[in-house]
């Protein structure tokens, strides 16, 4: 089963820049959840101030420019594991070196079998996108 | 450049377990994926599960604190997103702008952070990093 866990920040606690400790202990944590094989990806992402939202307007795309005041928490990174069940997904959960300015949001990540019928014969090109995101490899930059 | 194209829709922090997208928005979705992957700019996407079946973990003096789903002090909540490879911010938001979305949605794009994007202090203090990308990109290739 594959898990998501979303590291979330409070928003006002954005500007606190995180010590250096804080990756040396999160760069450990990385290291053993690598050995174990549970590591599907992972990502940091910049600030909500370099950042944009699009809201839909009768299907019209409405853009604007962070920081988002409306956002309460934003999303800091996420680890995408795969494990046997939820609760290992929560063992791996717990073990991360958090501290107060952060939230893990653990959610399971859907599976093409999850959807019924009707959706995944609506969803057609879904198979095939999977198959050759699977082969696919990150262009050298 | 690598955008992160996260989907907050609304309602979804309160959506049962077992909530469903119609048929529709999904068939809509999927021309957008495929238009997506014939140009090449999609790295990977993914779609959630309700918070409902989720768990949260704070943690208080590095203890962690784990909660069950739905989340009561959430007022947003992510549905899914992309992760996409393109030129630059101005190709992110036109690719942003075509997703076929509707009045219950908000998609925020977010610039990834490269190993390069971080200070030489930062980087000394994350020794295994360059390490754990190289395995991970391998791990890629061999699936």
């Amino acid at each position: 089963m594959r898990f998501m866990m979303i590291v979330l920040v409070k928003s006002y606690d954005l500007e606190a820049e995180p010590e250096p400790e804080t990756y040396g202990a999160m760069d450990r944590y990385n290291l053993k959840a690598l050995k174990a094989g549970i590591v599907r990806s992972m990502e940091g992402l910049h600030s909500p101030e370099k950042s944009f939202r699009v809201s839909f307007k009768k299907g019209k795309p409405i853009v604007k420019d962070g920081p988002f005041t409306e956002a309460k928490e934003i999303v800091g990174g996420y680890w995408l594991i795969d494990v046997k069940n939820r609760a290992e997904a929560l063992k791996w959960a717990k073990q991360i070196p958090g501290n107060e300015h952060m939230t893990v949001e653990v959610r399971q990540a859907e599976d093409f079998e999850d959807f019924s019928p009707e959706i995944q014969a609506a969803a057609k090109n879904e198979p095939a996108i999977r198959g050759a995101l699977k082969k696919k490899t990150r262009k050298k930059k | 450049m690598r955008f992160m194209m996260i989907v907050i829709p609304k309602g979804y922090e309160t959506a049962p377990a077992d909530a469903m997208p119609s048929a529709e928005a999904v068939a809509a979705m999927d021309r957008y994926n495929a238009e997506l992957m014939k140009a090449g700019v999609v790295l990977s996407m993914e779609g959630l599960h309700p918070p409902s079946t989720g768990v949260r973990v704070t943690f208080k003096n590095g203890k962690p604190i784990v909660r069950d789903g739905p989340f009561a002090e959430a007022k947003e909540v992510i549905g899914g997103f992309w992760l996409i490879e393109v030129k630059s911010r101005e190709e992110a938001i036109a690719w942003a702008r075509k997703i076929p979305g509707d009045a219950s949605m908000t998609v925020e794009v977010r610039q990834v952070q490269e190993w390069e994007d971080f200070t030489p202090e930062v980087q000394a203090a994350a020794p295994n990093e360059p390490a754990i990308r190289a395995a991970l990109e391998k791990k890629r290739k061999k699936v």
